[in-house]
Parts: structure tokens; sequence; C-alpha cells
């Protein structure tokens, strides 16, 4: 197995300004499971298909156990990647399919057949081998894809968002059945995604990119508990994070013109913003002491387990695409749309970004 | 922080490098040896007698055996003062433009037409037949029909009591008109053709989505069709100047079985098969046809850069 | 809005009256034509089979008996036994040689992303603009040169040179429809690009190399006027030369209904092979002038 360490990786491409990577620093450990996320065009798969070979970084280097990879081809680079659309050979059967690799590279025959049956039994495909991809369902292709991947044992595994194409049933059995096989072959895979969930339930690490930049590398709670940026707060996490603006002058935080009963936490002058998850935000009577500031109920969201009742506030204490604030409720204490409610927020479970760099402030 | 909802994935919007373009691998030897075969053949085949022939078109060349003499732009010259290659070029502009609105026109008409119709695959067979016929058996056909005495069409309107609009269709004034009948009549079927694949490849929502907003059917052409299909256009329209331009083995064999035919026929390239490779050997015009040959290809060209700006227009993709 | 009730009432009219008249004129033009194209070939089927003395006195009959007479003396016109043969090699050689070599450059063009590829896929189309009877004088010159002259083998790679652009043209067309994550797919399983084209971009690209054999292989199977300048021996003459030797003989013979039987004969090869395949040529030619 491998590691992967990418070191000041950059990319540009052609005709384009704008850096769809800048430097990009950070270490995958040997059978380490990460998890690359962020919106599109964030250069996720652009990273991924540089450690592949299919990309070249313009600086940086990419190095697999040590050993700078940047020249050497994508197929002697000893990696697997599973596409989006699977990219199955269509005129090939399943077995030849998986077996691809291992024929490229002259493996007897013999020893062929036997290794793409276990990978077939692995994926429980072995009635399928027969068949051709266009016979097949999307699970199935999929699993084909993922044969193809670990019949020759790779030292890392690439994956490029490779869930997408299921429905959301399957999803769900595929995430647990990816993770599962991981864990067993011991491997390395970086795993590319833009849905969050899979992001939080199936790495170990998982890296937050945004606009060619690396938000924050860290294990999912901790992303949750601890995001780094305003930008992670409000990426992990749904309904998203809610944030006001505030100023803090010698311990007493304001949102707009009314000051924070709570003590807030150390913290220097100057603007802040307050982010606080939907779970974090309660419905008190507008007179209440707990209330920081009002707002009308705009909808209200039954989803059985929990309720998000959307309110509108004053738009200058929100960000400009910020909307309104979100808060889950229990399903019974919910108020009425068009009521007028006082909300109340922890300033202990609430996370304190710079409102000029949007930087945490928590750490430091 | 918008979730892609599946409309396109990132990846696919990203501006790919070549995978070829390897770190580590030369890409140029590699195309190289894809490239070579094809490349050297057509170098030999066609580029280099290309050269040869705007050589020749600069000397006096009575054909082989004879001793070629350079007499520099002498050959264009003498085109632009003859009569006669003023009356060629003119039919062959007239085939390039009047002909090709008409071609198109009517292949517009059964793209339109056959897009509800529901023998469209028998129609489409049909029409685009005269294109896998030697133009030599579709000259005799057209010959049959035309034939003064016992031609089909006469015999048809005797039949039908029209015989006051007969004609000598073969004589030399409406000579020229009954070969442009039937270019119009062969390369409606190849351009309707292509024009139709092209259609069936836009998606049918955007009709149904433009008829929901109470679009005609004539809107529906100009707002949906020629829109998505202009891709298609653009290379018809560029096929059209190709094959106008060259179409030369059935003007040739309806002018004459086997003769020359009279000039009252000749377009540009069947003028340059006259005077340089005709029957009147051994005293062929090399050099001149040649000079044709040369005008006849710096037309192409220049037409297909023009066509190709006119039309050029981001791609869209579906 | 009131008021436009009867106006409305009208343009619904005339909107009718317009589409009815446009189906209806519409649908005369379309089937006009077809009658007209059938009646032709029908026509020149039904004369192949009628005797010369009377196919134009009685221009509507139908043939008094079936007699294959006429048939073979299209046979012996033609040569056909020795012109089927040269032309079906020739053709056939022609036809396979062309997608041997334009297959692979159409690839490296289309896919292998170069600098200078769109420049030489230009230079290539520029071929197709490049009118054959130009050219023949040097070439014959030329293939006279290396003693390929009134051969097969001359005629053959002549055959290959006049096809290469619109082949490479059309192939480039069919690859870059294909989706990239194939080629991607397979460097990642270790395959270099000549593996990479064989094992699967070729096989993928089996309709469009159907569908430009087929076009380039009509193209030559009707085509006379290189095979008429590059050889001169009877013993090397196609089938197309046979035909234009059999109308230009017309003159002296009269031979009409032998001329028709010469024509039915020519086209039978290539109709059948059209109704058999026409999807996979018509879809080919637009994959490939469309990408």
């Amino acid at each position: 197995m491998a590691s992967i360490s990418f070191d000041k990786v950059t990319k540009r491409f052609p005709g384009s300004e704008v850096k769809a990577l800048s430097s990009v620093s950070f270490d995958i450990g040997d059978g380490e499971f990460v998890v690359l996320v962020g919106p599109s065009g964030c250069g996720k798969t652009t990273l991924l298909r540089i450690v592949a070979g299919l990309e070249s970084a313009t600086e940086g280097r990419v190095l697999i156990d040590g050993k700078d990879i940047s020249r050497v081809p994508p197929g002697d680079r000893n990696i697997a990647m599973v596409f989006q659309n699977y990219a199955l050979f269509p005129h090939l059967t399943v077995e030849h399919n998986i077996g691809f690799g291992l024929r490229i590279r002259g493996v007897p025959k013999a020893e062929r057949k036997r290794k793409v049956r276990e990978a077939a039994e692995l994926l429980e495909l072995d009635q399928y081998l027969d068949r051709r991809p266009g016979e097949l369902s999307g699970g199935q292709r999929q699993r084909v894809a993922m044969g193809r991947a670990i019949v020759r044992r790779p030292a890392a595994f690439l994956m490029d968002e490779p869930l997408s194409n299921l429905d959301a049933k399957l999803r769900v059995e595929m995430r647990a059945e990816i993770s599962r096989l991981q864990r067993r072959l011991g491997a390395t895979m970086v795993y590319v995604t833009h849905d969050q969930t899979e992001a939080m339930t199936m790495g170990d690490r998982v890296a937050v990119l945004d606009q060619g930049l690396v938000q924050q590398v860290a294990p999912p709670v901790e992303l949750y508990q601890n995001p780094a940026n305003v930008f992670v707060g409000g990426f992990i996490g749904a309904p998203r994070m809610n944030l006001l603006r505030g100023t803090c002058r010698g311990g007493t935080l304001r949102i707009g013109d009314r000051p924070v009963r709570q003590k807030a936490p150390n913290m220097g002058d100057g603007e802040v913003l307050i982010g606080a998850r939907p779970e974090d935000v309660e419905l008190v009577s507008p007179e209440s002491e707990a209330a920081v500031l009002t707002g009308r109920v705009a909808l209200v969201e039954h989803l059985g387990k929990e309720t998000h009742v959307h309110l509108d506030i004053d738009e200058s204490l929100t960000l400009p695409d910020g909307g309104n604030i979100v808060a889950t409720s229990a399903p019974l204490a919910v108020p009425q749309e068009g009521a007028v409610v006082g909300i109340g927020i922890d300033l202990h479970l609430t996370h304190f970004f710079a409102a000029d760099s949007g930087l945490s402030m928590r750490a430091h | 922080m918008v979730k892609s909802v599946g409309v396109l994935p990132g990846s696919m919007r990203r501006p790919r490098t070549s995978l070829h373009r390897q770190p580590g691998r030369s890409v140029p030897r590699q195309a190289g040896i894809f490239l070579a075969p094809a490349l050297i053949i057509y170098l030999l085949i066609i580029v280099a007698p290309t050269v040869a022939t705007i050589w020749i078109s600069l000397t006096e060349w009575k054909g082989i055996g004879d001793e070629a003499t350079f007499v520099g732009i002498d050959n264009y010259r003498r085109l632009w003062q003859d009569e006669t290659f003023r009356a060629s070029f003119n039919r062959t502009l007239t085939i390039l433009v009047v002909g090709g609105v008409i071609v198109f026109a009517c292949a517009f008409v059964f793209t339109m037409l056959l897009r509800e119709l529901r023998s469209r695959k028998f129609v489409r067979a049909v029409i685009f037949f005269p294109n896998i016929v030697p133009p030599v058996a579709l000259a005799i056909a057209w010959g049959v029909l035309l034939a003064p005495r016992s031609g089909l069409l006469n015999g048809f309107l005797e039949a039908i009591g029209l015989s006051s609009l007969t004609q000598t269709w073969l004589s030399p004034d409406l000579f020229f008109g009954s070969i442009m009948a039937g270019l119009i009549w062969i390369y409606t079927g190849f351009f309707a053709t292509i024009l139709m694949a092209g259609v069936d490849r836009v998606p049918n929502y955007f009709y149904e989505a433009a008829g929901l907003e109470g679009a005609s059917s004539r809107q529906l052409f100009t707002r949906v069709t020629i829109p998505l299909t202009w891709d298609v256009l653009s290379v018809s329209a560029v096929l059209w100047v190709i094959v106008a331009i060259k179409t030369f083995e059935f003007i040739y064999a309806l002018g004459g079985s086997g003769t020359d035919p009279s000039a009252a026929s000749w377009t540009l390239p069947v003028h340059m098969y006259v005077i340089a490779l005709g029957n009147r050997s051994p005293i062929l015009a090399l050099g001149q046809g040649s000079a044709i040959a040369v005008i006849m290809v710096i037309m192409v060209g220049l037409l297909v850069v023009l066509l190709r700006r006119l039309m050029r227009r981001g791609v869209v993709e579906f | 809005m009131t008021g436009s009730g009867a106006n409305r009432f009208q343009t619904g009219v005339a909107k009718r009256l317009y589409r009815w008249l446009w189906r209806g004129l519409g649908g005369a033009f379309v089937w006009l034509w077809v009658a007209f194209s059938l009646g032709i070939l029908a026509w020149i089927i039904l004369a192949a089979f009628k005797r010369n003395d009377t196919v134009f006195a009685d221009l509507w009959s139908l043939p008094d008996s079936i007699e294959g007479e006429n048939f073979s003396d299209a046979w012996g016109l033609l040569n056909l036994a020795r012109t089927s043969f040269n032309s079906v090699l020739t053709v056939g050689g022609g036809t396979f040689l062309t997608m041997a070599v334009s297959a692979p450059a159409a690839y490296a063009l289309a896919r292998m992303g170069f600098r200078g590829a769109g420049g030489l896929t230009a230079f290539f189309a520029f071929g197709i603009g490049v009118p054959v009877h130009s050219i023949v004088i040097p070439l014959f010159l030329g293939l006279s040169e290396v003693g390929l002259s009134n051969s097969l083998t001359g005629l053959t790679i002549a055959y290959v040179g006049v096809s290469i652009p619109f082949a490479v043209f059309l192939m480039t067309g069919f690859f870059r429809s294909l989706p990239t994550e194939l080629e991607e797919a397979a460097t990642m399983e270790g395959a270099k690009p000549v593996r990479v084209f064989f094992s699967v971009m070729l096989p993928l690209a089996k309709p469009g190399m159907v569908a430009t054999s087929l076009i380039v292989a009509v193209g030559l199977w009707n085509e006379f006027l290189l095979a008429l300048t590059l050889t001169f021996d009877e013993a090397k003459r196609t089938i197309g030369i046979g035909l234009l030797n059999t109308f230009g003989a017309m003159r002296y013979t009269s031979n009409w209904v032998g001329l028709f039987a010469a024509v039915v004969i020519m086209i039978v090869p290539m109709t059948v092979l059209y109704t058999w395949m026409s999807r996979r040529i018509i879809e080919g030619l637009t994959v490939g002038a469309t990408r």
C-alpha cells in the first residue's frame, strides 16, 4: 500500500487565468480513506486526475511513498481509478472488463481468470461474468468498475464521484460497501464527492476544497465541531449553519444594536460572524431574556423526526447570500407561520469567525 | 455552495488537456506513427500532383511527348479573355448559387415534411438513392427521360394531352437547364439526408417545450431546428461548395455518349477535361486546363474559408 | 381584447388553411418526387427486359416476356467477367487500405491533441476539394515513373489516395464523438497509445468504420475517371469503364436495351448493399460530418 503527498500542487489550465488548484499541500497516510469534497469547480476532480496522471500539475509535486511520480505514466503508477460514469468498455464482457489491466500487463490466462473470479465473488458479480455492460443495471456496472479497480491490488484507489449515478437507496448501500471493502483491502483511498453525507460517513479524514484552495483537512467530526473557516462551517452540515453579523467590544457581543446578555468567549474587539447550527438555535418568546433577536416565521417544514423553522430577520444582520435563519425544533412546539418569535442562541455552542478573513477565532 | 443537481457534473465542464500529453511521453512520435502512412500516400497521390498542376498551369504543353515551355501567367491571362471560359465559369457559378438555393430549399422542405411522416425512412432511402448510382447511369437515365422524340417526359406529356408543352429538352438552349434539374434531383437527396440526420439528433423535448409555449411549426423550424442544427448546416454548405464546383461525370456523360459534350454545356470541370484530356488529342492544352484546375481549387478554398467564417458560431452541445 | 373575437377566428381559419395547404402541397411534392425517382428506376429495369425495336415505340408497356438475352449481351458489352473481377479487386483493396491508414490518422488528429492537429486536419480536408481530373496527368506521369501506370496496383494506390481525405474527415468526426473516459480508463489500466487504439477505440469506432468504408466503396465502384486515365489495357478495365464504353458504343449499335441491362447489372451490388446498410451509411455520414 502507499502514502500520497501533495507538495504545493498548483494547476492552471491553458487559456485560463484562474488557478484550478493553488498550492495544495497535505499528506494521505498508508491505508487511509480520504474524501475530497467541495462545490462544483472547486478543483477536487482535478486534484484526483493529477494523482492519476490524467492531468499534470503546473507546479508542485505529487509523491507516492515518497517518490515524485510527476514523470511516471498513469499506467505505471500502480493506481486504479473508478470513473464517475464507470467508463466500462462496452464491447467487452464483465470478465474482460475486470481483467483488462491484467491482460495489458501480460498476466497468464489461468491466473487472470482466477483473480477476476475472486474479485467478482467479492463484489457478488460472479453470475454476470459473460455479460456486457449494456446488459447490466446501474448498480452492477458500478460494481464492475470497482472490480476492475481491485483486481490488480493497486497501491491506491482513486474514485471520482462513483455513486452519483445511482439512485438514493443504492447509494446508501454502496456507501457502506465501499467503506467495508476499503477496510478489508487495507487500501489507500482518495474519494471525490460533492455529497457531504458521503464525505462525513466514509472518510477517515475529509479535505474540503473551494476555489482551488484546501480549506481544511480533518476527521469528519472535527470538521463539524471545529470548522476552520466560514466556508467549511457553511459547507458541512444540513441545513447549513446560520451566520449573523456581530461586533465585539470589551467582551460584550452585539448583534445589530442589541447587546447579548450572555458573556462572549474571550476574543478581541472587532467585527465577527457568529455561526449557529440550526439545532443550536432555540425559539423562545420575543420578550424572553434568552432572545438575542426576533424574527418572523416564514416557513415551517415538517420532516417527521424534527421540524425546520425558517425565520425572516433584519437583513442587515445576515450575509448577502445568507438568507434567513433556520432552526430545528421538536415537532410539537412549532409556532404558526407569520408569528413573531424570539431567537435564542447559546454562545457556548456557536462558532466565531473573523468578519474580514473568515477564519475561525476559536483555535487561537 | 450550490449543490450540483445532476445537470452537468463539474468534471465534465472542466477544460481538459489531452490524455496523451503526458509527462515523460513524447507525443509527436506516437502521433507520427499513426499519421505517417495516410500522410505519405496523401502527399504522393493528391498534394504532389496538385503542386505539379500549379506548375503545369504556368506552361504551354500539348501533351505527353511534347516539351512543356514556361509561359508564366499567360494561360490565366488568355482564359480571362476567353468568352468560352467565361461562359463555363458563369455556368459553374449558376450551379453553385441558383442550384444551391434550390437544392437547399428542397432539402429543407423534405426535412420539415418528413419529420412527421410515417414512411420517412422509405422516402429518405429513395431520395438518397441517386447518390449510390454511377453518374454515368444517372446520365443515361436522364437522357432517356429527356430524349426529344422517344423520351419519357415528352411521351408522358403527350399521353396526358399536354403535347403543347413538349420540348427538345436537350437542345443547346435548354441543355443547361436540364443539367441543373438533374443535379438538383441527385443532390437534394444527399443534403436532405444529412439535414434530416442532423434534425434527428435534436432531442425531442426541445420541440415539446417549444410546442407547449405555443410555437407554430414554422417557428419550431426557425427557432429550434435551425439553431440546433447549425453545425450540420455549416458542414452541408461547405460540402455543397465542393460538390457544385467539382461535379463532372453526370454533365460529361449527359453531354455526349463517349464524345466530348458541346460547349453549350461546359462548366469549369468539363471545360478543363475537354481541353486537357478530351478527344482532341493530340492537340491538348494541358497548361490551360491546369490553369482551370488551379482556379477551381482556389475557388473551393476561398469559398470554404469564407463560409466557415460566416457560419462560425459556438458549438451547442445537447 | 373583447373586440378581437372575430379577428381571432379569422386568423384561426387562415392558420388552418395555411396548414392544410402546406400539408397537401408538401405531401404532393414529396410523393411526386418519390414516384418520379422510382418511376425512372422501374422503367429502366423493365426496359432492360424489352426488345430493342419496340422499347421506345411503346414507352409504357410491360415487357412481353422475361428474357435474359439483354443481360447476356450486357455481360459481353461490359466484359463483365474481367471488369467485375478488376473492380472487386481495386475497390476492395482500395477501401481496405484506405481504412487501414485513415483510421489511425483520424484517431491521432481527433484525440492526441498535439500542436498543429487542427491545421493538419484542415490540410487533409483540403483534399476533398481537389477535383480528381485536375491531378490525373501528373498522377499518371508519377505512377509511370515508378512503373505503376497501367497496373491495377497503381490504380488501387490512386484509389486509396483520393479516398483518404473524406475517410479521414469522417473518421475524425467519429473519434471525436467517443467518450474520453474510456481512453483514460484504458490508460489507467496501463495500456499504451497503440494498445488503447486497437483494444478500445477501434472496436468502439466500428459503426463509423463500416459506414465510412461503405461510402468509400460506393464512390470507387462508380468511379471511371482514374481507371480510364491510369490504365489502358483491355485486361485492366474496371466495370465503370465497361459502362462508359457500352454507353459510347451506343452511337454505333443503338443497343439501348443492352445498355439498360448493363446499368441494372452495375447498380445491383450497390443497391443490395444500400438497402441492407442504408441506415448505417446515412448515420455514418452525419456523425462523421458533424462532430
